[in-house]
């Protein structure tokens, strides 16, 4: 049998084996729920723009600002999915690094916080100052808690009525740091989890009981973490449920 | 006017839908998922329902089983304004007219000047149908 991917001149190289093939399906499979999520703020823009078009700018006041928040996170949505793929690329020889878990959940904070006003819901970081440092690929790691915070912040703001706190947290568990956006939202049973990631590229709404969208943020920031050999799991903090990852401590930087 | 039910969870949609709505002099009640949508109905007794299939936890077609279960709410139009394209429902005329689906928009490719078309070709079946 003859595999195919499709290069960047549009077209057909023969590929000599399975690997890349299934590598292939699920970069489609991934690419196929980006591309799901990247209409909705798109829709909010051209929607937006005829309302503007229809009634002033008057009535526009209420939603420019989440227009503008949905624009910038699909296009971080789309800078993701293509660190995922530079990530898979070059998987064998990726460099982990020992950095600050506690920067890196403070830099996703500040980059969810406006996500977060927009949805009703504000975000708190929670852990102690001795912060830990882990091995890990920074910027992966960053953009994978960026995409799992987005997909809760949503989350929280189709099922709850009131105003919601997220929580970023982190704590030690046998040895190793867990890192996890968590909020009030039912809990998202490990079950739940296994099936949407086997079922996203198949359905529309692989994660239907935590989001109405695609939850592309969640397989992304999964082929982020896949690269870097970590596990995305379900997890609880501070009786609140959520999504987080276990990772390993790194003790040189103690030092410092 | 006529007293209409918006289910969309996307927040700055339903927003944008609520403002057009109330500029026709519609009165307009948002929710975001089936069980809001449930509890509003039965207190605000719409004329119309605006719907999104794709919902957190119980999807449009489970609210709608739901909704058309009372006897009050048999006849209320409900319009599907939706992610879903219309196609995939192929199969599923039978189904729709049993569900009392009345038009069906594609978001990515309708207009909120033919939402409002829709709404006001089902207004006067609407007010006859919740005196």
């Amino acid at each position: 049998m003859l595999y195919f991917s499709i290069d960047m001149r549009g077209g057909y190289t023969d590929l000599p084996n399975s690997t890349n093939s299934t590598h292939l399906n699920e970069s489609l499979d991934l690419l196929k729920v980006v591309a799901e999520e990247i209409k909705r703020p798109l829709i909010e823009i051209a929607r937006a723009s005829e309302l503007a078009s229809l009634t002033g700018q008057s009535s526009m006041k209420n939603v420019v600002t989440t227009v503008e928040t949905s624009a910038n996170m699909a296009l971080e949505l789309i800078d993701s999915y293509l660190l995922g793929l530079q990530l898979a690329g070059q998987q064998q020889f990726l460099e982990l690094e020992p950095i600050s878990i506690g920067s890196v959940l403070y830099d996703t904070a500040h980059d969810l916080d406006q996500f977060a006003k927009s949805h009703n819901a504000a975000i708190q970081l929670n852990f102690k100052k001795t912060h830990r440092s882990v091995m890990a690929h920074g910027s992966g790691l960053h953009t994978a808690l960026v995409n799992m915070g987005r997909v809760i912040i949503e989350s929280q703001a189709e099922n709850n009525t009131s105003h919601s706190i997220i929580n970023l947290g982190m704590h030690n568990y046998s040895g190793m740091v867990v890192a996890g956006i968590y909020s009030d939202i039912e809990p998202i049973a490990p079950i739940n989890l296994r099936a949407a990631c086997n079922l996203y590229g198949h359905s529309r709404q692989p994660f239907h009981q935590l989001s109405s969208s695609s939850a592309a943020g969640i397989f992304i920031a999964n082929s982020i973490l896949q690269a870097m050999s970590v596990r995305l799991r379900t997890a609880r903090f501070n009786k609140q449920a959520g999504l987080a990852i276990t990772l390993k401590p790194s003790y040189q930087m103690r030092l410092v | 006017m006529a007293r209409i039910l918006v289910i969309e969870p996307n927040i700055t949609l339903a927003k944008i839908y609520k403002t057009i709505l109330v500029r026709n002099k519609h009165k307009v009640w948002l929710a975001k998922n089936a069980q809001e949508a449930i509890n509003l109905a039965d207190k605000n007794k719409p004329d119309i329902v605006i719907l999104e299939l794709q919902l957190p936890q119980h999807n449009g077609l489970e609210f709608l089983y739901e909704f058309r279960s009372y006897q009050e709410w048999r006849n209320t139009p409900v319009i599907i304004q939706s992610l879903v394209p219309s196609n995939e429902f192929k199969d599923n005329f039978i189904l729709w007219h049993k569900l009392g689906i009345r038009d069906y928009l594609y978001k990515p490719k309708s207009t909120l000047l033919q939402l409002i078309d829709c709404v006001n070709r089902y207004l006067p079946q609407a007010i006859d149908s919740n005196p």
